[in-house]
C-alpha cells in the first residue's frame, strides 16, 4: 500500500522531469528495504512510459522529455550499484548499436530513440551522426549487437540504410541481428522494401517494437513470420522510400542543418 | 578602432580598407585590391562609365584626394601626364590598398535609374548593348575583315567584342544584304547578332526567379528599365516532390532524371518567356538576355549539373559561381544567341535566390544593422550591415507550407489565413473568402498566437485539457477543446453542411515549434556570432511570399523573429525576383552580387556545439508581451 504511493511518486517524479524527487524517492526504497528491481520496473519505468506515449501525442515536448530522461538517470544511478551488488541484476532487454546513417547529421531524433530504448532497459552504444556504411558493419561484427537501429532523416540518405542491409548480406551476417529503422521519411513499408525487421514511427512505438522483436528472436520466432528471409534476398522494388501519408517525423524530431 | 556612433558594435574586419567618394561623402570598406569602381558599385555609387569596367573607354576617371593610387597602364593610355600628376585616375583599374578618399566628378549626362519593388532605384547600366552601326563599306584601299570594321566602330563607341562562330558565320550577308547599315547586339562583350538597320529602340531582358514551387518571370525594356509585364508559373518539377529533396533523390533513382528535370525547368521557363512575350508583342528574338535567381538546387538542376552532393553530408555544391551562358545551352527559347546569368551562390543552402535579396535589400552595403529572414522550408537568415554580415540556413520544415500540419495546406483559394480569437467568437479569413478547408503557414501562426493569448496553450506549447478548458476558458471557447484520436486539438472551424472540420491539434503546435525554434536558432546564432542583441537591430526584413502575408506581431508573438517593436518588422517581398530584376539591369549591380560570397560569411549551424542547446531553448514561445 505505501509501497504503491511511493511507486507512484516515483512515476510521476519522471513524468515531471523532477530529478532532485526521483534521486531522493530511489534512495528512500533503498531505506525501506525494497528491492531496487520492483522501484524500477513498477516506479520509474511505468513513468517513462508515460512520458513516452505523452510524447507521441504531442502532449509532451522535447525539453520535458530530456528533463524526464534526466530523472529517470538520476534514479538508476542509484538503484543500479544495488542491483549489481544484490542477486537481482536488471536483465538487459537487449544491446543496441545505433547510428544516424552516412551522410546524415540529424542527432536529436535518434537520441530520443536512443534515450526511450535504454530507460526501458535496453543497452545502448550510439556512434552518432553521419557513420559510414563500412565503418557501421565494421562496429556491429566486433560490437555483435542485439539490434542494429539507424535513423536517416532525409529521403536522399534513407538509401544508406539499404546500403547496410545488403553489406550485411554480402558479408553473411543479416540473418545474425535484429535490424531496425526509423526517421521521417522512413515507413514500415520502406522497411519492407529494403528487409529490415522493424520500424517505428516515434520513440515510443520504436520501444515497443523491440520489446517485441527480441521476444521474438528469444522464442525463435523472429524469421517465421513479416520479414523473412525470402523478401530481403528479392531485390528490393525502389532505391528511395516512397512518401506515405502516415510518415509522421514524431520519432525523427525536427530537421537539424 | 570602433566608431564613435557605434561603439558596440564589431570591428570592422581586418582585411578592410575605408574609401570615402566626395562630395557625397559616403564611405564604405572593401578588401584590399578591390577597385575604386567596384567600391562604388558595391554602394551604389554612379562613376561614369559605357565600356563597363574593361579600362576601354576611359570615362570612369576620379580624382584621388587622400591615401594612395598606384599608376596603371591604363591610366598612361587614357590620361595625359599632367592629369596622373593632379591625382586623376581610372577607377576601374586603381586598386583601394589604404584608406583613400576620392572625388567622383559630376556625371555629364543624367543617368536613368530605374525603381524596382524593394523602392530602390537602380543606376541603368544593363550587360545588353545596341549600337547602331553605319560602316564604310570595303573598298581596295581599306580591307580591314569584316570583323575588324565592327570591332574598330564598337571600341570607337567604348566596347570590346568578341564573336562566336555562330555569329561570325551569319555576319557577311548580314552586313552586305544591309549595306553594312546594321544595329551589332552585344550581350556583355559577345557579340550576338546583327540586326538590319536601327533597332536601338528594342532592347529587353527577362528575370526570372526561379522558385522550387513558383517561378517568376518579369520582362523589362532595357533601354528604360521599365517593366512591360510580370507573370508566374508553377515550377513543373513539383510533380517529382514539393521540396528540394525530393526532386534529389528523384535524380538519385531515376537515370533518365537529372535530364528529365532540366528539361521541366526549362519548360516552365519557357512558358513564362511565351506568356511575356506575347503579352507586350514583343518578338522573342528581341530578348537578348535573362537572369536566374534560385537556389543551388534549383540552379544545378537548371543547368543539368548532379546535384546529389548538395544533399548529403558534408553538403558540397558543384558551383556557387556566378553562371554566364548561352540560353539555348539550356533549351531555352529567348533570342537564339542570347545568354543567360545566374547569380552566384553563398553556399549549399543559402543560394542565389538569397543573394539576390541581399541585393534587393542592400543589407551588407549600408551601414544599419539589419537582420532578413526568408521563411520557407529552409529559413535562410541574414544579419550584419557594411561593416560585417553573415547569413546561414535553418532547416525549418515544411510546416511553413502547410506539410506536416493535420490541416495544413498551400496559401490557396480557402486557406485560413487570419485568424482572430476573442472571449466567445473565432473569427476567420480565408483567401477568396470562401468557406475554410485548412490552414496556410501565415494562418497556423495567427492561430498559435491566438490560442497562446487566449491561454489556450501555455508557454511551453501544451495545450489544455477538455477538463482544464471548461474550468478556464469561457464556454464558447471551452467547447472548441477537443481529443481526436487521443490527441488534443482546438477547433478553428466546425465544418457545416459539407465542408469538414478545420483543427488545429497540439502535434501541430509542435511541429511549428520545430519549425520556428530552427529559424530562431539560426537567428540567435548569428546575433551571438555578431555579439548584437535584438536591441540593436535597426530593422527585421522578412523576404519571401511568406514574408508579406505573415502578420509581423504573430511572428514575434510565436518568437519566429526577435522581440523588437513592431515599426521595425518590414515585410520586403519577393526580393529573390526583385534582385533579378536588378542584376538584369545594372551590371554594377551584378558585380555587386559576386561581391557577397567575398563579404558575407556563411556560418554552418550543423558544425556548432551549441546548436542543440540553443533549439532546445528555442522551442518555448516567448512570455507574452503587456
Amino acid at each position: 500500500m505505501a509501497h504503491d504511493e511511493l511507486f507512484q511518486n516515483m512515476a510521476d517524479s519522471v513524468i515531471s522531469g523532477d530529478a532532485g524527487s526521483a534521486a531522493s524517492l530511489a534512495r528512500r526504497s533503498l531505506d525501506s528495504g525494497i528491492p531496487p528491481l520492483q522501484s524500477i520496473d513498477n516506479g520509474f519505468v511505468r513513468g517513462i512510459r508515460v512520458v513516452g506515449d505523452r510524447f507521441g501525442a504531442g502532449e509532451m515536448f522535447l525539453p520535458e522529455l530530456v528533463m524526464s530522461a534526466e530523472a529517470m538517470k538520476a534514479a538508476l544511478a542509484i538503484l543500479e550499484p544495488e542491483l549489481a551488488k544484490g542477486t537481482g541484476a536488471r536483465e538487459s532487454q537487449g544491446e543496441v548499436l545505433a547510428c544516424t546513417v552516412q551522410g546524415d547529421i540529424h542527432d536529436i531524433g535518434k537520441r530520443i530513440v536512443c534515450t526511450m530504448l535504454s530507460a526501458n532497459g535496453f543497452r545502448i552504444v550510439d556512434l552518432g551522426v553521419n557513420v559510414k556504411v563500412d565503418r557501421f558493419v565494421e562496429e556491429i561484427k566486433q560490437r555483435r549487437p542485439d539490434i542494429v537501429a539507424m535513423s536517416a532523416l532525409l529521403t536522399t540518405t534513407a538509401p544508406n540504410q539499404k546500403k547496410v542491409i545488403s553489406r550485411m548480406i554480402e558479408e553473411g551476417i543479416r540473418d545474425d541481428y535484429i535490424v531496425m529503422i526509423g526517421g521521417a521519411p522512413t515507413s514500415r513499408a520502406w522497411a519492407a522494401q529494403i528487409g529490415a525487421d522493424g520500424h517505428g514511427e516515434n520513440a515510443s512505438e520504436a520501444v515497443r517494437v523491440a520489446i517485441d522483436l527480441m521476444a521474438r528472436k528469444r522464442a525463435g520466432t523472429l524469421r517465421d513470420a513479416g520479414h523473412g528471409k525470402k523478401s530481403r534476398n528479392d531485390t528490393p522494388a525502389g532505391d528511395t522510400p516512397t512518401p506515405s501519408p502516415d510518415d509522421g517525423v514524431a520519432a525523427a524530431g525536427p530537421r537539424q542543418p | 578602432m570602433s566608431r564613435p556612433d557605434r561603439p558596440d558594435r564589431p570591428h570592422p574586419e581586418p582585411g578592410l580598407r575605408s574609401i570615402t567618394f566626395r562630395p557625397d561623402e559616403c564611405t564604405t570598406r572593401v578588401p584590399a585590391g578591390t577597385t575604386v569602381y567596384e567600391a562604388a558599385a558595391w554602394i551604389g555609387r554612379a562613376i561614369d562609365s559605357t565600356c563597363g569596367a574593361r579600362a576601354t573607354c576611359g570615362k570612369c576617371r576620379v580624382r584621388l584626394r587622400e591615401g594612395e593610387l598606384l599608376v596603371t597602364p591604363a591610366d598612361h593610355e587614357h590620361l595625359n601626364s599632367d592629369e596622373i600628376a593632379a591625382g586623376w585616375r581610372l577607377s576601374c583599374t586603381a586598386e583601394v590598398q589604404h584608406g583613400t578618399i576620392v572625388e567622383v566628378p559630376r556625371l555629364m549626362t543624367a543617368p536613368k535609374t530605374a525603381m524596382t519593388g524593394t523602392g530602390r532605384p537602380v543606376l541603368l547600366d544593363a550587360n545588353v548593348h545596341k549600337v547602331h552601326l553605319r560602316l564604310d563599306q570595303p573598298e581596295l584601299d581599306d580591307q580591314r575583315s569584316d570583323l575588324q570594321r565592327i570591332r574598330d566602330h564598337l571600341r570607337a563607341a567604348g566596347f570590346a567584342c568578341n564573336a562566336g562562330l555562330d555569329v561570325l558565320r551569319l555576319m557577311p550577308a548580314a552586313l552586305r544584304r544591309h549595306q553594312f547599315d546594321v544595329t551589332a547586339v552585344l550581350c556583355g562583350e559577345w557579340l550576338i547578332d546583327l540586326e538590319p538597320g536601327d533597332t536601338t529602340g528594342e532592347c529587353f531582358g527577362v528575370a526570372v526567379d526561379l522558385g522550387t514551387t513558383t517561378i517568376v518571370g518579369t520582362l523589362l525594356d532595357l533601354n528604360d528599365g521599365s517593366s512591360r509585364g510580370a507573370t508566374s508559373a508553377l515550377n513543373a518539377q513539383v510533380v517529382h516532390g514539393s521540396d528540394v529533396l525530393s526532386r534529389i533523390s528523384h535524380t538519385m533513382c531515376h537515370p533518365e532524371g537529372l535530364s528529365e528535370l532540366q528539361a521541366m525547368a526549362a519548360a516552365s521557363i519557357n512558358g513564362i518567356i511565351d506568356t511575356l512575350a506575347q503579352g507586350a508583342g514583343v518578338p522573342r528574338d528581341r530578348i537578348y538576355e535573362m537572369t536566374v535567381a534560385g537556389n543551388a538546387t534549383m540552379i544545378h538542376l537548371l543547368l543539368g549539373i548532379d546535384p546529389e552532393p548538395l544533399s548529403i553530408a558534408p553538403f558540397t555544391p558543384a558551383i556557387t559561381e556566378p553562371v554566364f551562358l548561352p540560353a539555348a545551352d539550356l533549351s531555352l527559347t529567348i533570342h537564339p544567341r542570347g545568354r543567360l546569368y545566374a547569380l552566384p551562390a553563398l553556399g549549399a543552402y543559402v543560394g542565389g535566390d538569397i543573394v539576390a535579396g541581399l541585393l534587393a535589400t542592400s543589407l551588407p552595403r549600408e551601414p544599419r544593422l539589419r537582420l532578413f529572414v526568408d521563411v520557407g522550408t529552409n529559413g535562410e537568415i541574414a544579419l550584419g550591415s557594411d561593416r560585417r554580415a553573415v547569413c546561414t540556413a535553418a532547416p525549418a520544415g515544411p510546416a511553413f507550407e502547410g506539410a506536416e500540419i493535420a490541416c495544413g495546406m498551400r496559401a490557396v483559394t480557402g486557406a485560413i489565413e487570419e485568424v482572430r480569437i476573442t472571449e466567445e467568437s473565432v473569427v476567420l479569413r480565408t483567401i477568396g473568402e470562401r468557406p475554410p478547408v485548412g490552414l496556410c503557414g501565415s494562418g497556423l501562426i495567427d492561430a498559435v498566437c491566438q490560442l497562446l493569448r487566449r491561454g489556450v496553450i501555455d508557454a511551453s506549447g501544451r495545450m489544455l485539457t477538455i477538463e482544464q478548458a471548461r474550468r478556464t476558458l469561457p464556454p464558447s471557447l471551452a467547447e472548441r477543446v477537443v481529443e481526436v484520436d487521443g490527441v488534443r486539438a482546438f477547433v478553428l472551424a466546425a465544418g457545416e453542411r459539407d465542408a469538414k472540420a478545420v483543427i488545429l491539434t497540439q502535434k501541430d503546435v509542435r511541429q511549428l515549434q520545430f519549425a520556428k525554434g530552427a529559424i530562431a536558432t539560426g537567428i540567435q546564432v548569428l546575433m551571438k556570432e555578431m555579439k548584437v542583441s535584438a536591441d540593436d537591430l535597426d530593422e527585421v526584413l522578412l523576404g519571401g511570399a511568406f514574408g508579406t502575408y505573415i502578420h509581423p506581431a504573430a511572428a514575434r508573438a510565436i518568437g519566429l523573429v526577435p522581440a523588437v517593436s513592431l515599426d521595425r518588422v518590414r515585410a520586403v517581398g519577393n526580393t529573390a525576383g526583385e534582385g533579378a530584376k536588378i542584376a538584369l539591369l545594372s551590371t554594377r549591380e551584378r558585380k555587386a552580387a559576386e561581391e557577397m560570397p567575398r563579404r558575407v560569411e556563411y556560418i554552418e549551424l550543423s558544425g556548432r556545439t551549441d546548436f542543440n542547446d540553443l533549439f532546445m531553448a528555442a522551442l518555448a514561445f516567448p512570455p507574452p508581451r503587456c
